[in-house]
């Protein structure tokens, strides 16, 4: 599912690079940051542009995507390994941000990774996330979603777990996370052409990726029409917009047991 | 691009979170205490358990 990083580029690139510089400027980046869950790099590579950020270590499990993003980055301040978000490679309180751009729904144990980010942030450093939006009204994933259930209305696509204010705001309550801010990001997402937006999910990578290769040619045909349809009505085609969704969420790491007055 | 030094400072060993140094090819991060070493493939350290080998 994340393994080709050109083709994740494809689907996933143009979206997360709008996201990404709208997220930081959210939590407000600075000193030493991790970027857990980097994937092809675009949260790692906004971080960077901050002045105030002296180092950013972009974390991945996808030895694939690593690579991809090390090719990008000629900038000393930026480096990245390959890491397992419940197990991190680093001493207590080694970073002043620890930041998560739409992996937290991917991750096996997403309680013991919020705990594991927690411990790697320094007392009073901002530990923040940001997911898409399920709860409506999220175009860009909503759009294949829907055209989907149609065909078979017991599919499951796309429809992640915290993609809910509530569900990302008791995980970072659960880990003890101080001064909890919540926010609804809502970008457009601009497209030449059905197939400038079609042809990326079709290459395997990501959840949708996983569904449409998991299903039959003659499926996938009567999905690609009805989302056609959807997007374009009586319409022939041309440029598109989708509105895209994402809650993100900031707190402050608490002082360690040995802090506490 | 090489390792630096204060990436070393601050990388761990991902099992008991403990102090980690470079081996003498340069080439793996090693535990002492966990008797394990860490590859480096690519400039990319690999701070993986399971991707780990064990020291004799």
């Amino acid at each position: 599912m994340f393994e080709v990083a050109e083709a994740y580029e494809r689907q996933r690139g143009r979206s997360s690079k709008i996201l990404a510089p709208l997220f930081v400027d959210f939590v407000g980046v600075r000193g030493e940051v991790l970027d857990v869950g980097c994937g092809t790099g675009a949260l790692t590579f906004a971080i960077a542009k901050n002045p105030r950020v002296s180092r950013v270590i972009g974390i991945d499990l996808s030895k694939a995507f690593l690579d991809y993003a090390r090719s990008k980055s000629d900038d000393p301040r930026v480096q990245f390994e390959q890491g397992d978000a419940h197990k991190l490679p680093f001493a207590d309180a080694s970073f002043d941000c620890c930041l998560a751009l739409l992996v937290m729904s991917f991750i096996t144990d997403p309680s013991k990774a919020a705990a594991e980010i927690c411990r790697v942030t320094r007392p009073g450093g901002v530990v923040a996330t940001a997911i898409w939006d399920t709860t409506g009204g999220n175009e860009l994933n909503d759009a294949l979603s829907d055209a989907a259930a149609v065909i078979d209305p017991n599919v499951k696509l796309l429809t992640g777990t915290y993609g809910t204010a509530e569900e990302l705001t008791f995980l970072w309550a659960s880990a003890g996370l101080n001064d909890v801010q919540v926010k609804n990001i809502v970008f457009a997402c601009g497209f030449d052409s059905f197939d400038d937006f079609w042809q990326p999910l079709t290459e395997g990578q990501g959840p949708a990726g996983a569904y449409l290769r998991g299903i039959s040619a003659d499926h996938r045909t009567a999905l690609c029409e009805r989302l056609r349809q959807n997007l374009f009505g009586n319409r022939t085609g041309g440029p598109f917009t989708l509105n895209a969704k994402a809650w993100a969420i900031r707190g402050t790491a608490p002082c360690g047991k040995n802090d506490e007055v | 691009m090489p390792l630096d030094k204060e990436l070393l400072a601050i990388l761990a060993c991902p099992k008991c979170k403990g102090d980690i140094q470079l081996n003498e090819k340069g080439d793996g991060l090693v535990c002492q205490r966990c008797r394990l070493m860490y590859p480096i493939k690519d400039d990319i350290p690999v701070m993986l358990i399971d991707e780990a080998i064990k020291l004799s």
